[in-house]
């Protein structure tokens, strides 16, 4: 009976800041001064209960530094909790960092034996395992060179092949998927599948919420150390994407009046952060249009417009967003958050395609960025002002042969998209 | 059985679990150092042994001492010395080698000062049939009673060695510069301890003398060095001495290890 409780668990983490060594400050050190350390403390769980038995499947979701690696290692048991009650039992297998923790001056083989060590094998146990562990990483002869040759994805492989050699009872992931290549990633999520058979609690960490609401049953939506959200995977998973586009205010920022009643207007629409998260346009129509969608959200700068006969420009600092020939946009980028295989995304260009209310299909090409949130700076086809933000559907395809199920696009941009026309019109 | 006591016993145990790991990175520890090193393990016999030989030309010279009593005497010295040194600072950096570890696994990280202190006896127990050997060729083949009495003396030493890299560990993580002031400190007591010198030169002075009796590492040492040298068992004295150091610094280290060991990961 495997078993994790969290009672009112409190995390507080000591970061020690040195001050930079001044001429002056090593005299008075030398004179037995005190040399200035400062400790700041970090609260990064608050308050945090939970209570998983067998059978649960929980995902953790929140923005970067909510403190969703940390409730991972707490539970764990490598962070200690600093109030509050902790309780852990059954087998702990845990899938972060995973590429940490080698010696680098052993073989392939060697780094097996010591890490499978440290999982509780012994040589005996482990005999029968080995050859196994060794095929799953597909190294072959590199597992007789020393692990400092080995490139990132190949330590990789074998991080993943030994850690996941036993069937543990608590099986912890903090987003595995990111390294690897794509034939091996297949590979490991299917190892990952069939240990989520016999795994009696997983939890799992990730910002790829596809997979997350595939797998797991529960969310928890982590924001400042404090559970925000407990709940069925769907309903927490709804509310985290709904809350991604927030909006404190909507101000229109420009008017274009162009020839003859062509008229539009600029607006932009400030998040809680402060930042821009997107421009939007009142075209010829007099309906209000997305025009650029700042997906990341944390961007915040100088609006520019530039207006050339009937075509207007947007510039936010000095970086073209946004393009309007007669009203309709010409180039900017759209709301879609396209989750793409980290690995992949270098490797093939993808292609969004939009379907409107009346499935009429828009494409939008252009190339993803790098980055694990792939933003995705697709252009309009000319026609899109007519796109209609009420309902799409978007798919992603890639131009390459890639397994295209690899690839999600999550479907916020409709939300936000709503919201945003909601808010400025 | 009280629950300190169940406590320490429970640890001991979870530190027996992971043995198969901690044996292997003594090995690997060794592996490295001479990986590719065209004398390989001899080197660790060299250095005290050429050590061994320049004082003896030194003292020989200047002092007029006889080589043969000499020698055995300084070798015996530089065996215990380096066994001390090579703990505490091989014990400065052991958890930060070991980050990687500790930040993935929960784990009794008693096993890494253990690992450093393994890898100084290990230095420790090559040197020792060949001074060993030595004695029996210059004086006589040590008594039975005195190999028993050595035995106790090296489990003594051993836990010393792996008390104190625990502590310098700990203490190295809060404060980085503690390895520097260690090696500075340790080349103090090297003076201070009748290793390349007889005792009876400091036993000669009042400040000397004082000096002496309150240095627990010169009774350890006599703990070794008599058995050996001299065929005897150490005195009772000795043996109070380096046992009431030796549990000093075992329970100083546990305590310690008890209040920080959790904390630990986020100090690295």
């Amino acid at each position: 009976m495997a078993l994790i409780e969290l009672d009112g668990a409190n995390v507080i983490f000591p970061i020690v800041r040195e001050k930079g060594l001044t001429f002056k400050e090593f005299i008075i050190s030398l004179l037995g001064g005190k040399r200035k350390t400062r400790i700041t403390e970090i609260h990064a769980l608050r308050d945090v209960s939970l209570s998983l038995k067998d059978g649960t499947r929980l995902g953790i979701i929140g923005h970067n530094g909510a403190g969703k690696s940390t409730l991972l290692r707490t539970m764990a048991g490598i962070y200690p909790i600093d109030s509050g009650h902790c309780r852990i039992e059954g087998h702990i297998c845990s899938l972060f960092d995973i590429t940490l923790g080698f010696e680098r001056e052993s073989t392939g083989w060697d780094n097996i034996r010591y890490r499978a060590y440290l999982q509780g094998e012994t040589p005996q146990s482990l005999e029968g395992k080995i050859e196994e562990i060794a095929e799953f990483s597909e190294l072959g002869d590199f597992l007789d060179v020393p692990i400092k040759c080995y490139s990132a994805g190949m330590v990789m492989r074998l991080a993943f092949a030994i850690a996941t050699a036993n069937a543990p009872e608590i099986l912890l992931i903090d987003e595995v998927f990111g390294t690897g290549d794509l034939a091996f990633r297949t590979k490991a999520k299917e190892r990952i599948t069939q240990m989520m058979d016999s795994a009696k609690i997983i939890v799992m960490v990730g910002h790829d919420l596809a997979s997350i609401e595939s797998f797991c049953d529960t969310v928890v939506w982590m924001e400042h150390g404090q559970v925000r959200q407990i709940g069925p995977s769907r309903e927490v998973l709804a509310s985290y994407q709904q809350s991604a586009c927030k909006y404190v205010s909507a101000e229109v920022v420009a008017r274009y009046q162009g020839p003859g009643d062509f008229n539009m207007y600029m607006a932009r629409l400030i998040d809680v952060s402060g930042g821009v998260q997107a421009q939007i346009a009142k075209n010829v129509e007099g309906k209000w249009q997305v025009l650029c969608w700042n997906q990341v959200a944390k961007r915040s700068g100088r609006l520019r417009f530039d207006v050339m006969g009937t075509s207007l420009k947007l510039y936010l600092d000095n970086v073209l967003l946004a393009e309007c020939v007669d009203g309709s946009l010409t180039h900017g980028s759209v709301g879609i958050r396209a989750m793409l295989p980290e690995a992949s995304f270098e490797r093939f260009a993808a292609r969004a395609v939009a379907n409107d209310d009346n499935r009429r299909i828009h494409p939008l090409s252009g190339n993803l960025l790098g980055g694990s949130w792939v933003h995705h700076f697709g252009t309009f086809a000319k026609d899109s002002d007519r796109w209609s933000p009420a309902k799409p559907e978007l798919t992603l395809s890639t131009l390459a042969d890639v397994d295209s199920t690899d690839v999600s696009v999550s479907c916020d941009v409709d939300l936000g998209a709503r919201d945003a026309y909601r808010a400025a019109a | 059985m009280p629950p300190r006591l169940k406590a320490v016993t429970s640890y001991l145990n979870d530190l027996w679990k992971f043995r198969y790991f901690w044996m292997s990175m003594v090995r690997v520890d060794l592996r490295n150092r001479y990986r590719r090193s065209f004398l390989g393990l001899g080197w660790s016999l060299l250095k005290p042994i050429s050590m061994t030989a320049v004082m003896c030309v030194v003292f020989s010279t200047l002092f007029q001492a006889n080589i043969w009593t000499y020698g055995p005497f300084v070798l015996v010295g530089m065996t215990f010395w380096g066994f001390i040194t090579e703990s505490v600072i091989g014990g400065c950096l052991t958890f930060h080698t070991a980050e990687g570890y500790i930040r993935q696994i929960k784990v009794p990280l008693a096993m890494f000062p253990l690992r450093v202190a393994l890898g100084a006896g290990f230095h420790f127990a090559i040197l020792l049939p060949l001074v060993v050997v030595l004695v029996s060729l210059v004086h006589a083949v040590p008594s039975m009673a005195a190999l028993l009495a050595l035995t106790a003396s090296l489990i003594m030493l051993f836990v010393l060695g792996w008390s104190l890299a625990i502590l310098s560990g700990l203490v190295t993580v809060a404060f980085p510069d503690m390895k520097h002031i260690l090696e500075l400190v340790l080349q103090v007591v090297f003076y201070l301890t009748p290793i390349i010198y007889p005792a009876d030169v400091l036993r000669n002075q009042r400040v000397g003398d004082f000096l002496l009796s309150i240095n627990p590492f010169a009774y350890l040492l006599e703990l070794v060095r008599m058995p050996l040298i001299d065929g005897v068992v150490a005195p009772p004295i000795d043996y109070a001495v380096g046992l009431v150091f030796t549990l000093f610094c075992a329970s100083l280290a546990m305590l310690s290890l008890a209040r920080v060991e959790r904390r630990l990961v986020f100090w690295l």
